[in-house]
């Protein structure tokens, strides 16, 4: 009898204790896929959501809702737009963070603490830069038949696979974030037309935007980074003529370029500090490569490739020495230099950190890029 | 004079102290680490280890002596009736303190990081009636679980080594930063983090075969468990940079919300999971080491008719730890007690028991 009153009452007891307190329905739900953020004229923040609807049809496709709204934090802008829009807004399924140009060459940690603090907003959300405004390119709503959160995450993601821009997520950024001795990197996105263009990467430093890098040279700075995604394709004049650029003046034009795709990749880097804390850093790639195409030769004499070895490699490290000055000047240290020398020269480091941006455009870069054809497809 | 059917093996008891030493210290314990020791946490945390296995020897060493009597029983042969009681009693009340504030912390990161509209009380409920289903149990039936479920650390291990996709070995340089007075000053904080290697003063007479095996057995587990927490600070340590560590308190469950498999999109959530089963039989291990004291002096022995009232104390003491400056002073009152209790007392009693030669049967 004991026992069976026991178990009643556990029982109703467990009814009534499951879940009901931190229980959120899908349903009572509207997701956020991504969110913009762009500088308002009053010093305040314009934020644009794009909110996910999937209608309860089977047959419909799901739509997207854009909504902008403006408050002083982005949490307090996201609590406007819920004002505006029925069930509650959440951001478990955030999956980008969109940040206007203008906004990003302001300090952006502000902007992104609200997604740090919070324990339930998803950390794994890819960022980039926008150029213009992110309000612009979120105001797409589709480019081509996808619907613009899904075409920019994806695109981002296919970015990523090609080398072309850094695999950033915020939890990714956020050691770097508050780490003196390096910056970070973040695609960057560009309206073209009805469409996204993404192929170049914005430049940080102290949180704050200061320039970007060409495709190529985005390309180039990953590879010195050691981050080689799965497919690393460059094209290269290799006119002996120099740079002629018309079919009219070169009529051989179209037999000089080569295309080829970077198949291993080993890097190397060293700090040294010399005399006088000239700070000196040697960074050595090694690329085993396959040509793609290149109509000019026939890759079967061991001269040839080993003339094209040559050239690439001279033509790589000027792209590389190119990468590295524009980063200077952005004041950018993505390769963590001072990071290298917080660790290994901490003395050096002492006496450079206080005005380590402007150090930073002193220390000497010497890139040595090794390129070696292995591979030329199924001709030769 | 210890029933058969509680009487457990010598690898059982490395499970055992394997599982109450892995407690809710090690989410915080790297943030802790950083903050005095910066890159060379780790490094403190194998000189706690270190300690921990002097400890032990002194306590084995004591146990040793009287192969047949649990603390209770042996306290007051060494130091008379009324004395001996007295600090049976004490000893009942650091197991308590110390599960308390156990529970008290599991009831603070749950809240959190996962139930965050919960109220604290069914939370600790939750857990306690858990707790209690486990340790009204005999020794066997509770080493047995212990055994099983050490499982879910080769898990956890398994999830940090997600966390090496981002990693930076640079972070931890240079590793004497702090200079080698802090390391060892840190090594003192990371000591409590690896509480309860002490069921050892309650489990020895349960264990069966010769002392010799069961300090081996003890030495193993937490050998085991030091280098788990190495692990798990050096993981913490290249992931997060030093200026961001001081914002992150739980560096472990951090790390792991950013990243998301093909089903799975919270991976912290899942590490959660784990860790409430570890910390849950922690619990169980301090209750059990208290409730075989009450069991004696009020009970003849049955441990299980202690344990539900023991629950209730447990409950309020978490109840009563939330806000900070109460557990501020739990820490304090813990590490304090800690010494006493497992440091300095069993060695001014090893001592007197030497020199009285003072043995049990």
């Amino acid at each position: 009898m004991k026992r069976i009153c026991f178990l009643c009452v556990m029982m109703s007891l467990l009814l009534f204790i499951a879940g009901c307190w931190d229980q959120d329905l899908l349903k009572d739900a509207r997701l956020i896929y991504g969110g913009g953020y762009d500088p308002a004229p009053n010093g305040k923040l314009r934020v644009t959501f794009v909110i996910r609807d999937v209608p309860s049809g089977e047959q419909q496709s799901p739509k997207n809702d854009i909504i902008t709204t403006e408050g002083d934090t982005p949490r307090d802008a996201r609590d406007h737009a819920d004002d505006q829009v029925s069930r509650h807004i959440r951001t478990y399924k955030n999956r980008f963070i969109l940040i206007g140009e203008e906004l990003a060459k302001q300090d952006i940690y502000p902007v992104l603490e609200v997604f740090y603090r919070d324990p339930k907003s998803s950390l794994n959300a890819r960022i980039g830069v926008a150029q213009g405004t992110a309000e612009d390119i979120l105001s797409l709503k589709k480019v081509g038949n996808v619907l613009i959160a899904e075409e920019i995450d994806e695109l981002i993601k296919s970015k990523e696979e090609t080398t072309t821009v850094p695999k950033v997520t915020l939890e990714k950024i956020y050691p770097v974030m508050l780490d003196p001795g390096e910056d970070f990197v973040l695609p960057y996105l560009m309206e073209q037309g009805a469409r996204v263009n993404v192929s170049r990467i914005a430049m940080f430093h102290n949180n704050k935007f200061t320039g970007t890098l060409s495709s190529e040279e985005s390309t180039m700075y990953l590879l010195l980074k050691g981050r080689k995604g799965k497919v690393t394709r460059f094209t290269q004049n290799m006119s002996t003529k120099g740079e002629m650029s018309t079919t009219e003046e070169n009529p051989q034009i179209r037999y000089d370029f080569l295309t080829f795709n970077v198949d291993k990749l080993k890097q190397k880097m060293k700090v040294k500090v010399q005399s006088g804390d000239q700070i000196t850093v040697h960074l050595k790639l090694k690329m085993k490569v396959s040509v793609i195409e290149y109509p000019k030769d026939r890759l079967e004499k061991k001269q040839v490739v080993a003339e094209l070895n040559k050239d690439l490699s001279k033509k790589m490290t000027d792209l590389a020495q190119k990468t590295l000055d524009h980063m200077q000047k952005a004041r950018c240290d993505g390769l963590g230099i001072g990071r290298q020398l917080m660790a290994f020269h901490p003395r050096v480091w002492k006496k450079q950190k206080e005005e380590w941006g402007s150090n930073y455009q002193k220390v000497h870069f010497a890139p040595v890029v090794q390129v070696e054809i292995t591979k030329q497809g199924i001709i030769n | 004079m210890i029933p058969e059917k509680s009487k457990i093996t010598q690898g059982q008891l490395m499970f055992f102290i394997i599982q109450s030493q892995v407690g809710v210290g090690i989410l915080t314990l790297p943030h802790k680490l950083q903050e005095s020791a910066k890159g060379a946490g780790w490094i403190s945390v194998l000189i706690a280890g270190l300690a921990v296995q002097v400890i032990i020897v002194i306590l084995w060493a004591l146990c040793r002596r009287f192969p047949s009597d649990t603390i209770y029983g042996f306290l007051p042969k060494i130091t008379g009736k009324f004395l001996g009681n007295l600090l049976c009693f004490l000893y009942i009340g650091y197991f308590l303190f110390s599960a308390g504030t156990v529970l008290a912390k599991f009831a603070d990161v749950v809240g959190r990081w996962v139930l965050l509209a919960t109220p604290r009380w069914a939370l600790l409920i939750l857990a306690l009636l858990t707790c209690m289903y486990l340790a009204k149990e005999n020794l066997r039936v509770i080493a047995r679980l212990f055994v099983i479920s050490s499982l879910t650390i080769i898990v956890m291990v398994a999830l940090s080594l997600c966390g090496y996709v981002n990693a930076n070995f640079s972070y931890i340089f240079p590793i004497t930063e702090a200079g080698w007075g802090n390391i060892i000053k840190s090594a003192n904080e990371a000591l409590f983090p690896l509480v309860g290697y002490e069921a050892i003063l309650v489990l020895y007479p349960f264990v069966e075969g010769k002392s010799g095996g069961k300090l081996k057995a003890a030495s193993l587990g937490n050998m085991m468990i030091t280098l788990f927490y190495t692990f798990e600070v050096f993981t913490s340590l290249v992931i997060f940079s030093p200026a961001v560590m001081p914002a992150v308190s739980e560096p472990l469950l951090y790390m792991l919300k950013g990243f998301s498999f093909q089903i799975i999109q919270r991976i912290d959530l899942i590490f959660l999971s784990l860790w409430v089963f570890v910390v849950s039989n922690a619990m169980v291990s301090w209750i059990y080491m208290a409730t075989v004291g009450l069991g004696r002096f009020f009970h003849r022995g049955e441990h299980k008719k202690a344990v539900p009232y023991t629950i209730c104390i447990l409950f309020i003491l978490a109840m009563i730890a939330q806000e900070p400056s109460v557990t501020d002073f739990y820490d304090q009152a813990i590490k304090v007690s800690h010494y006493t209790f497992v440091v300095g007392l069993p060695l001014i009693l090893l001592c007197f028991a030497y020199f009285m030669r003072k043995r049990g049967t």
